[in-house]
């Protein structure tokens, strides 16, 4: 007996060496490990939110990035203006 | 002052030997020797060192300080976990200080080697409104229509509020849907420093020592959405401080002439300071920052009140560097300047 559906795995990595650098999905916190978290999701579960937030000095640029799987890739970097803020979200379906 | 026309003409020929040549036909007039002057003369003899005594009248600016205490540092930091940091700095004094004059921010380990550990946590948690950013990324994307000649084939792509930068309405929407929150910070520190010192027994014979100095240090703060961080730093010192020097007269060669030697008669003294501080850090430009701190070490009652003013390029490129300017309670109070470079400014301690 398998399951009904396999779980999709959804790979984010982000470049970021600010420690006021946060990331969510669907409201739960992505937890990373070297800079890389994979996350499982059952698919057509509907439409998936990711959020981001950093405060910094003016400078510091960032990184983050759906790398896996193919469908659903995609990067975005940014350098922190003089509001030292930023904060982003991303949709994606599997 | 107006240069005589032979010399402006002689300022051409040294400058321009061929179009001399064709100034003799006309005359200098002092239009001229203004354009001459500033683009030949003032560049060769501008002296951005503020050391020549000949130099152009340009606005130059230079920081220079006679610090006794000039250390070097260097820090390694890491993420040993999602909200847990672990650094290590190296500090290592550059020169031999004054045994006299005190550091003017009276750390009893500024002539030490250090090694400064430190453990960090932060407590961050923003939010953010999805139901409002999903307006305003609907109402982007009317705007900008993706073109589905794009390598991403009209895919969504993310939004974030440097991205609606040029939609100021947009973006006003799109900050009023994060809730940002507090971010708490708390870390311990601990110093271990090593320091020589060399005195003169009764018999006046020289004596060498090592002593092991050490601190801990504890610190909390929060860093507020919009008005930075504020802190409270404590901590408690162990420390050794040399004896004054006296000077003494010996005979020299046991002849009849003397000689004046300058001896550390005792061994060092071993001295305590506790220190409550309190410090705010904020990002006032584009390339400047603030970190003024209130410092009090009630043992002593002294206070003291440091402002290190931050100037860098940005975070990740080119040196940073400022400006301290302190004053100190001791002694009917002390004013000190010092200048720093290759210190990074970060929200946090």
């Amino acid at each position: 007996m398998g399951r009904a559906r396999a779980e999709v795995a959804v790979i984010v990595k982000i470049k970021v060496t600010s420690e006021l650098f946060r990331a969510y999905v669907d409201g739960r916190r992505i937890l990373f490990k070297k800079s890389s978290a994979k996350l499982r999701f059952v698919p057509e579960s509907g439409e998936h939110a990711l959020m981001w937030f950093i405060r910094d000095k003016p400078g510091t640029s960032y990184q983050i990035e759906i790398t896996e799987p193919a469908k659903v890739k995609m990067s975005h970097k940014a350098v922190l203006d003089s509001s030292a803020i930023d904060a982003g979200i991303y949709w994606f379906k599997l | 002052m107006a240069l005589p026309l032979p010399a402006a003409a002689f300022l051409v020929w040294l400058a321009f030997p061929g179009a001399a040549a064709a100034q003799e036909a006309r005359p200098v007039n002092s239009l001229m020797k203004a354009d001459i002057y500033r683009e030949f003369v003032r560049r060769e003899i501008r002296d951005p060192s503020l050391s020549s005594p000949v130099s152009a009248p340009a606005v130059d600016f230079q920081l220079t300080t006679e610090s006794k205490y000039q250390k070097a540092k260097a820090m390694v930091g890491l993420r040993v976990g999602n909200d847990l940091f672990f650094d290590v700095k190296f500090i290592a004094p550059l020169s031999s200080g004054d045994a006299e004059v005190e550091p003017i921010d009276l750390d009893g380990l500024s002539k030490s080697a250090v090694v400064d550990t430190g453990v960090h946590f932060l407590a961050w948690n923003p939010r953010l409104d999805v139901g409002a950013a999903r307006e305003v990324f609907e109402e982007y994307l009317r705007r900008n229509p993706p073109s589905s000649s794009s390598a991403a084939g009209g895919r969504p792509k993310p939004i974030s509020l440097l991205l609606l930068r040029d939609e100021p309405d947009l973006w006003r929407k799109f900050l009023e849907a994060v809730e940002w929150g507090s971010a708490y910070f708390f870390a311990g520190r601990f110093k271990i420093g090593r320091q020589g010192f060399t005195y003169a027994d009764a018999d006046f014979r020289e004596v060498s020592t090592q002593k092991t100095s050490r601190a801990v240090e504890a610190a909390a703060g929060v860093l507020t959405p919009r008005f930075g961080y504020f802190g409270v730093n404590l901590e408690y010192q162990v420390y050794f401080d040399a004896a004054s020097a006296v000077e003494l007269i010996f005979p020299y060669r046991q002849g009849a002439a003397d000689q004046i030697k300058k001896m550390v008669m005792s061994p060092p003294s071993r001295g305590e300071r506790f220190k409550i501080q309190f410090e705010h850090r904020k990002a006032v430009m584009e390339h400047i920052a603030l970190n003024p701190k209130i410092s009090y070490f009630p043992g002593e009652r002294i206070a003291l009140i440091e402002l290190p003013v931050y100037l860098f390029k940005n975070a990740d490129q080119g040196l940073n560097g400022g400006v301290t300017l302190s004053w100190v309670s001791k002694c009917g109070g002390r004013f000190g300047l010092g200048i720093f470079i290759g210190t990074a400014f970060s929200l946090f301690p």
